[in-house]
């Protein structure tokens, strides 16, 4: 508690000593810290990476964007860093909608209203894969399958993540009940099938495309998409089956609330300009990505009525 | 295979190579500084990198990290990186002793040993291991902790009572933060900066380097005997060979097993393969006292555990730790999906990934036997400016790891923490393996009870954990019932 | 048990701050939701270990207690004079450097010279001859540091 005793006192004299307002100067006129609340290397990081190298190349703003990886609390600690920060538009997040399931699920207490959206990025939906060797071929095997004997095949998910809830908003609209384990990653979700552990689960359609094959192989049944994609020409979307099921989860640039709008509106222009890149767009046809820009307003709105449905679904499974 | 060896005979594959060992060593060789912080600053610079030189580059990075923890961890109780804790537990005890040479050579030799012998299972075995390691399930991840724990719980000189608090304590001390299994947040008392939890690195820098270095103050006029290393001593006879034969070979296997399994790593390996060395050993009690088998178990199981991972990363696609995922992502931003049809699409990737984990274990040990003796030189500079660097690396290493102060002020905590342990004769073996498996333990136990839907005895009817199980309740019972046993004799001669 | 013997009052204040822990911890999983999801929940494990402390904390509370008579062992000659003031210095030191850079008082490299000069001087009892040296190494160390962080890692440091 000593700590904490010191701490005070030096702030007090902090600002006591230099409360002086700075002179106002264009804006960013620091490296911006762009936080990443999860380690190097998934989809959230490497695209927050691919569009600030492409800002710094073509100069689209005088400073650098620095990825920062704060994992933790599947993002929870990088969005708690960045309502702590100033918010003045030198550090942002790039997140996705992990921040409603969060805010749904009762894990974080900061919601979209705590942010100014900036943009979404593109985005991407997943595919709900099951296992090669059980003979399940389209979604209608499995929910027969389900319906007959509820609980005979294991879905694994990670609780309070975007597999639960996709697969949760799935079950409830077809009707079915799967027997759930409990995953922390993609990866190890893979892990759980391809050892023959789980049978079901819900996968990026980037991964899918990339493990299709191993272990048994997956099948993949249903598409979460508005429409389908070339990747995956062959599956078909939940909407075309008859289920009102639409997951779109985007590259969600934020800033916390009382970021000025003028140096919001620079970011969300520097942005955009350097996701309409060729190389980017190409890169995000490769990965099976949509490529789209949505307008910080727009996102705001779209996320706070999609959290309204999330927090319906959430009551019923927490 | 003789394609890949080929394309990584240029020059540029080969230098990055061996750019990235001598920097695994070096970072790997300062405590606060470890091989996953600098992989993941480096990524990065790959991006401007082909693919294969990233690769090549990240991987002597992996390799040289790893191994160069064991030289602080010699000579000076500071784990250099997490895979090496456990060889802080034999290996300053010896060179307390006057075998610090002896330990790094025999380190060093147990680095490459264990990591050849992974290589050839990673270069003939990998589809079928793969396959065998993905039909661990959560009950068998489950039960090959516990019974990692157990073998542990009784590391201690000492009281064993004082070791199985100290066990506790690390274990409750993983707890505070979002709950792996069901994202409840736990045990924060509503303090927001704990909703991460505690990190691994700034616990266990603050435990061993804080805690050391104020030690070290404490005793600053002491004069201290120094380790001369001599690069001639560094080389071991063959007779070691024989004499550590099964214990090395054992340590691989157990390396490479437990690195094959995904989300467990380096250390894990080292305290699996050290806890077996000890309890088939005709002398366990020895080991903690600076037993040459401890540094021996714990050095091949780190190296060898890296060409696990590398196993279920090429052929399916799955990180087998922090380090693989950022591989991953670095063939990712190369627009490469790796898994298992990365052979057909790009073979030269999967198998330069083989060709260049043999390379730089080569380089390693070639870099490892030149450097040592000038590294362990640094160790005895002046403690005026030793502590003071360390202290540096220690503060600056755990900032760097999340950009946090708050990780920085938890190393320091930690340190005070693990000196007031050590002032109470409290061991912190026990304490560091606690905190670091707790957290698996419980992870996949419930992942277990949920899909046996809440039924315990489901593990009986999974061979290998029913096996690891039994082997854990076994351990448990033992000392207990030594200590039983010693104390009625004991009794009985003062009653007579 | 040969080290609760010879220290019975640091075991003692062991003994009582586990007691007090595991207290704690059984407080906190208090106020945790009943498991839903399997039938252990977040609570369990974390009781078990309090659990658990309290008991073997009780254990080594009796021990000290019953051995707390017995002469503390004679302290040995250590041949060097323990310095526990020092090592007190020097986390003081540490704990307002990393406190100056928290709250954005001093920026990375002047904190960390600053400090880092201090904790080397300490360490050579203020000796005036090795304070240049000293200096040297440390501004040299920060330097290259900072620019290693800076220019090729990217790390933003404050």
């Amino acid at each position: 508690m000593n700590k904490l005793l010191l701490g005070s006192l030096l702030a007090g004299a902090a600002l006591a000593l230099g409360a002086m307002p700075a002179p106002a100067e264009a804006f960013p006129d620091k490296p911006i810290r762009v936080i990443v609340g999860f380690a190097p290397g998934g989809r959230t990081d490497t695209v927050a990476r691919l569009l600030a190298a492409k800002i710094e190349e073509k100069g689209l703003l005088p400073q650098p964007l620095v990825i920062v990886n704060m994992p933790g609390g599947g993002g929870a600690v990088g969005a708690q860093e960045v309502l702590d920060a100033e918010p003045d538009g030198h550090t942002i997040i790039h997140w996705h909608h992990q921040l409603l399931i969060a805010k749904a699920m009762e894990i974080i207490e900061a919601g979209p209203d705590d942010f100014t959206s900036i943009g979404f990025a593109g985005g991407g939906s997943p595919v709900w894969s099951v296992r090669g060797d059980l003979g399940l071929d389209t979604l209608d095997d499995v929910v027969q399958k389900l319906k007959a004997e509820p609980g005979s095949l294991v879905e694994v998910i990670g609780i309070g993540t975007i597999p639960h809830f996709v697969g949760a908003l799935l079950a409830k609209e077809a009707g079915f009940e799967t027997r759930k384990v409990q995953a922390a990653s993609g990866s190890d979700r893979l892990k759980m099938i391809a050892g023959g552990n789980a049978d079901i689960s819900l996968f990026a359609a980037s991964e899918y495309e990339g493990w299709k094959t191993a272990g048994q192989g997956l099948e993949a049944v249903v598409f979460f998409g508005p429409n389908r994609i070339d990747n995956l020409p062959d599956v078909p979307t939940a909407t075309e089956l008859g289920y009102d099921v639409v997951w779109a989860n985007p590259n969600w640039w934020l800033a916390p609330t009382g970021t000025p709008q003028e140096n919001i509106d620079i970011l969300a222009a520097a942005l955009e300009e350097a996701f309409q890149d060729e190389e980017i767009k190409a890169w995000f046809a490769e990965n099976a990505l949509d490529h789209y820009w949505t307008p910080g307003p727009q996102a705001h709105e779209e996320s706070v009525e999609l959290l309204g449905r999330l927090q319906e679904v959430a009551a019923e499974i927490r | 295979m003789l394609l890949a060896f080929s394309n990584l005979l240029a020059f540029w594959p080969l230098t990055y190579l061996a750019l990235g060992v001598a920097l695994g060593i070096i970072v790997g060789s300062i405590p606060g500084l470890t091989a996953s912080m600098l992989i993941a600053l480096s990524l990065p610079l790959t991006f401007y990198m082909s693919s294969v030189d990233a690769m090549t580059l990240l991987i002597g990075m992996y390799v040289g990290g790893i191994s160069g923890g064991l030289i602080a961890a010699t000579l000076l109780r500071m784990p250099g990186t997490p895979a090496s804790i456990m060889t802080t537990f034999d290996g300053f005890p010896m060179a307390q002793q006057g075998k610090g040479e002896r330990a790094l050579a025999l380190g060093i030799a147990a680095s490459i040993i264990g990591g050849l012998i992974s290589w050839v299972f990673l270069a003939v075995l990998s589809p079928p291991l793969a396959n065998l390691a993905l039909r661990f399930g959560p009950w068998e991840y489950f039960t090959m902790v516990l019974m990692a724990l157990v073998m542990l719980a009784s590391l201690s000189q000492g009281s064993l009572v004082k070791g199985l608090i100290a066990a506790c304590l690390g274990m409750l001390l993983a707890m505070p933060g979002i709950d792996p299994s069901i994202g409840q947040l736990r045990l924060t008392f509503g303090w927001d900066k704990l909703t991460g939890g505690l990190a691994l690195l700034p616990v266990l820098i603050g435990t061993f380097a804080i805690s050391q270095i104020l030690k070290d103050v404490i005793a600053i006029d002491q004069r201290l005997a120094q380790v001369q290393v001599m690069r001639r001593a560094v080389a071991i006879k063959a007779r070691d060979l024989v004499t550590h034969g099964p214990n090395l070979l054992r340590s691989s296997v157990i390396g490479t097993w437990v690195g094959l399994l995904p989300g467990i790593g380096g250390n894990i390996a080292a305290m699996l393969a050290y806890a077996t060395a000890k309890s088939v050993s005709k002398e366990p009690e020895k080991f903690g006292k600076g037993h040459e088998a401890g540094v021996v178990a714990a050095e091949t199981a780190n190296n060898a555990s890296i060409g696990g991972a590398l196993i279920p990363l090429i052929t399916m696609g799955i990180p087998g730790s922090v380090v693989e995922a950022i591989l991953i992502g670095a063939l990712i931003i190369h627009n490469l999906q790796p898994g298992p049809l990365l052979f057909v699409t790009n073979p030269e990737i999967a198998y330069g990934v083989i060709a260049s984990y043999l390379v730089a274990n080569i380089f390693m040990a070639l870099m490892m036997l030149a450097a040592v003796g000038w590294i362990s030189r640094l160790m005895y500079l002046p403690r005026a400016y030793l502590l003071t660097a360390i202290l540096f690396f220690c503060v600056i290493g755990t900032f760097a790891l999340n950009n946090r102060f708050f990780d920085v002020w938890v190393m320091l905590a930690f340190g005070v923490v693990g000196f007031a342990l050590e002032y109470c004769k409290v061991p912190l073996g026990p304490f560091v393996i606690g905190f670091v498996l707790a957290p698996i333990a419980e992870e996949q136990l419930r992942a277990g009870m949920m899909s046996s839907e809440g039924d315990f005895l489901a593990l009986f009817g999974r061979p290998f954990a029913a096996t690891f199980f039994v082997i854990s309740i076994l351990t448990l019972c033992w000392p207990l019932y030594q200590e039983w046993r010693q104390r009625r004799r004991a009794s009985a001669e003062v009653t007579t | 048990m040969e080290g609760s013997r010879r220290e019975p009052l640091a075991d003692i204040l062991f003994a009582v701050t586990v007691l007090a822990l595991a207290g704690i911890v059984w407080w906190g999983t208090a106020s945790l939701p009943p498991p839903r999801y399997e039938p252990l929940g977040s609570a369990a494990l974390p009781r078990a270990l309090a659990l658990a402390m309290a008991l073997l904390g009780l254990v080594l509370l009796g021990r000290a207690w019953a051995g707390r008579r017995l002469q503390a062992a004679p302290a040995s000659d250590l041949g060097f004079r323990p310095r526990p003031w020092l090592a007190a210095g020097v986390l003081a030191v540490l704990v307002l450097y990393v406190a100056s850079m928290d709250l954005r008082l001093l920026g990375f490299v002047p904190a960390s010279i600053l400090a880092l000069v201090l904790i080397g001087a300490m360490l050579t009892g203020f000796d005036r001859r090795r304070l240049p040296w000293l200096a040297g190494f440390v501004v040299v160390l920060v330097i290259a540091v900072q620019l290693l962080f800076t220019r090729v890692f990217y790390i933003d440091l404050p």
